[in-house]
């Protein structure tokens, strides 16, 4: 009851108090919470040649373990990609292996509640089993959430968007006290790539929108609104070809790779050089850096790289 | 006068066998019925045993023949035990008599000539090519329409409130549900409920005895059983007790006259006759029996003749009901435009498309009786009901509606499901992806590349076959389409963002074909050894 009562009273009051007042940004910023998140001495840790549950843990013992991000007591949404309905071999999923390990550091670290969703392609009930993560996710504790459903989705204002002014995000995201970010790196036909930004397009209700106001203005302007506190790019398995939903299983190479950051654009950028791509090339990292949202330049971060 | 007979208790029993899985199989919201255990009792349906009867006479024999027996047997059995509109009949009489327990009624003439020539034209339209009146007034198909439009929807209200209740209490056990309203045969449904249930109240049994053809043509059938309702002329005091309880108003207590026709098998008369003189028992078939007037012999015959209508007329007949039908021209209602660059080509759609399995626009018209079933089972609710978008010979049969949704690549739960074999079962998955339902058809100029010098590719995101390609333009990459490739499954169609038109589109194929299987480059093995590359 309380979180629903929350969000129905507490919040749309918020963006109805917010709206009526004027203040640009009123919401986002109540809501927007990189609090309680301390910066860790790497800026990103990219790992490979490891199962994705044994990279994971050496990549954020070297943050400093998800204690960092996650208290005791606190709810945590995961954000992976379920976008479609195929077999986790296909890659066009996150690895539901990791979600699993994810969860579980999160409830090591204390976490009260962590939920798990997606507003998926194909149907969301196929998607859930078929991409595996809906058993791996249970299985480690963790409420699965419909996405589904326009109810879910609550208004918010994204001043400092350029195409993207205004959005209905999952309430999950706005209820919750950490945001982490688990996209599937992977080859997309209209966002060159797909990684933890793109991966954002999965917590608002109208995608449609985006599409026809330049898809990637608004994927760099939603971060700007809120950006997940951790964002971890699962490349164990990538889609070179023919994504994001993929053909074949020929499309897939195993690349047994993990990139973890804070910083939403330097995630996506090394995404996009271990891809094969250079960062600047996808216009949707270009225009998120230039909105101030992180580092585009990986020459100027403080990298940890393993080899497992 | 309440007391039960084993006959009774039996017929309700078999009652509550036959009607709660169908029930059941329409209101499924979470899919968890298997599919095989739901076309069990719907395939134990006259009508969709009628018609896999009549597309493979030799291998889907069984059931149609065996409802045949047992109504030769025992009478209208099928119209007291297994139908599905008969037994919610029952469920209202009950209720009816609830109210007012002092409910009678008074035996009345057969309505030989209405009966009788809805069944007459039923036989020949469909032996025609239309299966219109089938679809109508088929009892299974009715109570499919009631179900999948107004008790879903019922079902679905208070899944949804129950959901947000416990949703409230971070309990995701249940989940909202986007309920679809079809105006047209939601309408059609609530008014033929409601005809129904007013019939029920003064008349009682008399849909299954005037207008139902199933009930008719059983009729036919139960005239001559073995086993029949029969009085006991020397125990019988003509008391009417037996007549005022006869909810299928065929017994004429003073003649002791019962008219076999119209009996529904409920044997409520044996429970209502304080002299025992109403047994159940078996006779003669064919010796002269006390039937009530009828013209029996005539109305025979000209059924018989109806039915041995000669197949290659069909054609011919079909090409005349068709001159009459309108023409599928309703796709293009659009909605109002926005502000925004809209679209501004119209989709050229020739055809509506059917789902797969249905081999061709001609076979699942032939063969639909939009019963819902497929409608209600469809994950992605792309298969809606129509109104008179095939004509108005063939309402309400389901289309493929990629406004609402798309077909679920890795799905053929329609043809797995189908009762009446309108969508034939496709053995495979594999062999599912390739059938070609339609072709996406690309607008360049609506397209939001074009129009707005921006990426989007939503379509080819969604394709699963990659008939959708994207090929760079300037620093854009813009659809093309590869034909071959396409099924027609309409992700494309679906995802396309473009206003009030759509930048890409699917026609239906009339005849459904096999695409080309995608060809796949394999991606070389790469060593996870190596540096990274930043």
């Amino acid at each position: 009851m309380k979180r629903r009562d929350f969000i129905s009273k507490g919040i749309v009051g918020g963006i109805a108090a917010g709206s009526l007042l004027s203040i640009p940004g009123f919401y986002s910023k109540a809501i927007a919470r990189p609090s309680g998140v301390q910066k860790t001495d790497y800026d990103l840790v990219a790992i490979k040649n490891g199962e994705p549950e044994v990279m994971f843990d050496a990549a954020i013992k070297e943050l400093g373990g998800i204690g960092k991000f996650v208290k005791k007591g606190q709810s945590v949404v995961i954000k992976p990609n379920i976008g479609w309905d195929v077999v986790p071999e296909k890659a066009a999923n996150t690895n539901p292996k990791l979600i699993k390990r994810i969860i579980e550091h999160c409830f090591n670290a204390g976490a009260k509640d962590v939920y798990v969703f997606d507003h998926t392609c194909d149907d969301w009930k196929r998607c859930y089993s078929s991409s595996e993560i809906e058993k791996y996710a249970k299985d480690a504790g963790a409420k699965v959430v419909p996405g589904n459903t326009e109810s879910y989705y609550q208004e918010v204002a994204i001043p400092k968007g350029k195409s993207l002014k205004k959005d209905k995000v999952h309430e999950l995201i706005l209820s919750s006290d950490v945001f982490i970010n688990v996209p599937v790196l992977k080859s997309h036909g209209s966002a060159r790539l797909t990684m933890s930004m793109k991966n954002l397009m999965g917590i608002v209700w109208d995608r449609g929108y985006w599409h026809r106001n330049d898809l990637h203005q608004c994927i760099a302007d939603f971060p700007t609104f809120r950006k997940p506190d951790l964002n971890i790019i699962d490349a164990y398995a990538v889609m070179k070809q023919n994504g994001p939903r993929g053909v074949s299983l020929a499309d897939v190479v195993v690349m047994k790779s993990q990139i973890i950051s804070t910083d939403i654009v330097a995630a996506d950028a090394a995404g996009a050089k271990l891809f094969g791509l250079e960062p600047t090339d996808i216009l949707h990292i270009k225009y998120a850096s230039q909105l101030g949202l992180g580092n585009i330049d990986l020459t100027k971060l403080n990298i940890k790289r393993l080899v497992v | 006068m309440k007391k039960l007979n084993s006959l009774k208790i039996f017929r309700i029993i078999l009652s509550v066998v036959f009607f709660v899985p169908i029930l059941i199989a329409f209101l499924d919201l979470a899919d968890l019925v298997p599919h095989d255990m739901k076309l069990v009792f719907t395939n134990i349906q006259f009508i969709p045993a009628f018609l896999n009867f009549v597309q493979n006479p030799i291998t889907a024999s069984v059931i149609f023949l065996s409802l045949i027996g047992i109504t030769f047997l025992f009478g209208r059995i099928y119209c007291s035990s297994i139908c599905p509109l008969g037994i919610l009949q029952d469920i209202v009489y009950y209720f009816v008599l609830k109210i007012n327990k002092r409910k009678r009624f008074l035996y009345e003439d057969p309505k030989n000539i209405f009966r009788y020539s809805i069944l007459i034209v039923s036989v020949v339209l469909f032996f025609a090519g239309s299966i219109l009146l089938l679809n109508l007034l088929d009892p299974y198909s009715l109570f499919g329409k009631i179900s999948a439009n107004l008790l879903r929807p019922v079902a679905m209200i208070i899944n949804n409130g129950a959901a947000s209740v416990l949703t409230s209490f971070d309990i995701y056990m249940l989940y909202p549900v986007d309920i679809f309203f079809h105006l047209p045969v939601f309408l059609f449904s609530l008014s033929m409920l409601a005809f129904i249930i007013w019939l029920v109240t003064k008349k009682g049994r008399l849909y299954c005895n005037m207008i139902c053809p199933v009930g008719t043509f059983l009729g036919l059938i139960s005239r001559f059983s073995i086993f029949k309702i029969r009085i006991v002329e020397d125990d019988c005091t003509s008391c009417k007790v037996c007549e005022k309880k006869c909810r299928a108003m065929c017994i004429d207590s003073k003649g002791q006259l019962i008219d076999y026709s119209r009996c529904v098998d409920c044997f409520d008369c044996i429970s209502a006759c304080s002299s025992k003189a109403i047994i159940f028992s078996a006779g003669n078939p064919f010796a002269k029996e006390t039937v009530a007037k009828t013209d029996s012999n005539e109305m025979k015959s000209s059924e018989s003749s109806s039915v041995a209508v000669d197949i290659s007329k069909r054609d011919f007949v079909k090409t005349v009901i068709a001159s009459f039908t309108i023409p599928s021209l309703i796709l293009r209602a659009g909605e109002t435009p926005k502000v925004y660059k809209n679209s501004t080509i119209a989709e050229d759609k020739n055809y509506l498309v059917t789902p797969p399995g249905s081999r061709s626009i001609e076979h699942f018209n032939d063969y639909c009786t939009a019963c819902n079933l497929c409608v209600t089972a469809c994950p992605t609710k792309v298969l809606q009901p129509t109104f008179i978008e095939y004509g108005i010979f063939n309402v309400f049969q389901p289309k493929m509606d990629y406004h609402k949704g798309f077909c679920n690549f890795e799905c053929k739960i329609c043809s797995d499901i189908c009762p009446t074999d309108a969508i034939i079962k496709i053995n495979s998955l594999n062999e599912k992806k390739l059938v070609q339902v339609g072709i996406a058809h690309f607008i360049r100029e609506n397209c939001v590349v074009i129009t707005q010098g921006t990426d989007c590719g939503a379509c080819n995101e969604h394709c699963p076959t990659k008939a959708v390609k994207m090929v760079p333009e300037d620093k854009l990459l813009v659809p093309k389409m590869e034909e071959d490739l396409c099924i027609g499954c309409g992700a494309c169609e679906h995802a396309c963002p473009t206003k009030p038109y759509k930048a890409i589109y699917v026609d239906g194929n009339p005849f459904h074909k096999v695409a080309k299987k995608p060809v796949v480059e394999k991606q070389k093995v790469i060593d996870t050894t190596e540096d990274f590359p930043f």
